[in-house]
C-alpha cells in the first residue's frame, strides 16, 4: 500500500526516478534509480 | 458502467517511460471504451529533476554523466535501448536532438491547458516536441508556440507563464504525489484508490480499469 492507495499490477514495471530511467537488461544502473527490471509476467518491456 | 472511471496520471515531460506508458495506457483505454466504458483522465505534475537549469548546455548523455554520475558508455547503451523500446510503441525518440531542460513551466502550461479543457492535447504535443522533435520545452516563448500549435491562445499562454499563474497548481500536484508516496513516474491512480506504477503492459491497465468499473477483480 502506498498512502491511501492499493498498489496493483506489476511492481517491477519500469519508471523514472530522480531524473534517471531504468531500462530492462541495461548495464547495472547507477545513481538513485538502480532498479533493473526483468520479470516474467510480460508486464515489463522486452529490451529485445 | 454509468460512472466514468477517473484516472489521475503523475508524469513528467522529461520522462521517456511516461510517454511509453501513455501509449500503453491509451491502448487499454481504447479497449475499455470499445467495451462501453467511460474514462476521465487528468495529468498531474511531477518533476524528476527540478534542479535542471532551463538552458542546460549539453546532450542527454552529458546530463546523465554530469548530474547523475553515470558512465558515458552505460548512458549511451541505455538511451539506445530506450529508443528501441519506444519504437515498439510507435514513438521515434531522438536523444541526439533532445534539449534537456527544466520542466516546471511545461507543467504550468499543462495546468493552463487544463483550464481551457485542452490538457490531453497539450500532453501529447509536449511529449512529441521533447522526445521526437528536439523542441525546447522550458522557455516561455517555445512553450507558447507549442500551445498555439494546438489552438490555444498564444498571448494568454505567455501571460500565464510569465505571471506564474499556475505554479501553485504544480506545487499542489507535487504535494499530492508526496502524500501518495509516489517516488517514480509514470504513476496512475485509478478511481482514487488503486495505484499503478510504471509503464505497465496494456493488459495490466485493462485489468485495473475493469476492476475500477466493477467488472473484474485485481490482485495486488
Amino acid at each position: 500500500v502506498t498512502g491511501a492507495l492499493r498498489i496493483v499490477g506489476n511492481v517491477d514495471a519500469p519508471t523514472c526516478v530522480d531524473g534517471v530511467c531504468e531500462v530492462p537488461s541495461a548495464a547495472t544502473p547507477t545513481g538513485d534509480a538502480a532498479q533493473a527490471t526483468d520479470d516474467e509476467t510480460g508486464a515489463a518491456p522486452d529490451a529485445g | 458502467m454509468s460512472q466514468p472511471v477517473k484516472v489521475d496520471i503523475w508524469s513528467d515531460i522529461a520522462c521517456p517511460w511516461c510517454y511509453v506508458g501513455k501509449r500503453r495506457f491509451e491502448t487499454a483505454a481504447a479497449e475499455f471504451a470499445a467495451a462501453g466504458g467511460e474514462l476521465e483522465v487528468e495529468y498531474h505534475s511531477f518533476e524528476l529533476s527540478p534542479d535542471t537549469p532551463v538552458d542546460f548546455e549539453g546532450s542527454e548523455v552529458d546530463f546523465l554523466v554530469r548530474h547523475k554520475r553515470m558512465a558515458a558508455p552505460q548512458v549511451e547503451q541505455m538511451l539506445a535501448q530506450m529508443t528501441e523500446l519506444a519504437s515498439a510503441e510507435g514513438l521515434s525518440y531522438d536523444f541526439d536532438a533532445l534539449q534537456h531542460t527544466n520542466t516546471v513551466r511545461a507543467h504550468e502550461l499543462l495546468h493552463f491547458a487544463k483550464s481551457k479543457g485542452r490538457q490531453l492535447d497539450l500532453v501529447e504535443r509536449l511529449f512529441a516536441a521533447y522526445f521526437e522533435e528536439g523542441r525546447h520545452v522550458g522557455r516561455v516563448d517555445d512553450l507558447a508556440d507549442l500551445a498555439a500549435e494546438i489552438g490555444l491562445d498564444r498571448g494568454e499562454a505567455v501571460e500565464a507563464l510569465t505571471a506564474r499563474t499556475h505554479l501553485p497548481a504544480v506545487s499542489a500536484d507535487k504535494d499530492q504525489a508526496v502524500e501518495y508516496g509516489i517516488s517514480g513516474v509514470p504513476f496512475f491512480v485509478v478511481d482514487g484508490r488503486l495505484g499503478v506504477s510504471g509503464a505497465q503492459d496494456p493488459s495490466v491497465f485493462s485489468q485495473v480499469l475493469r476492476e475500477a468499473a466493477g467488472l473484474a477483480e485485481v490482485s495486488s
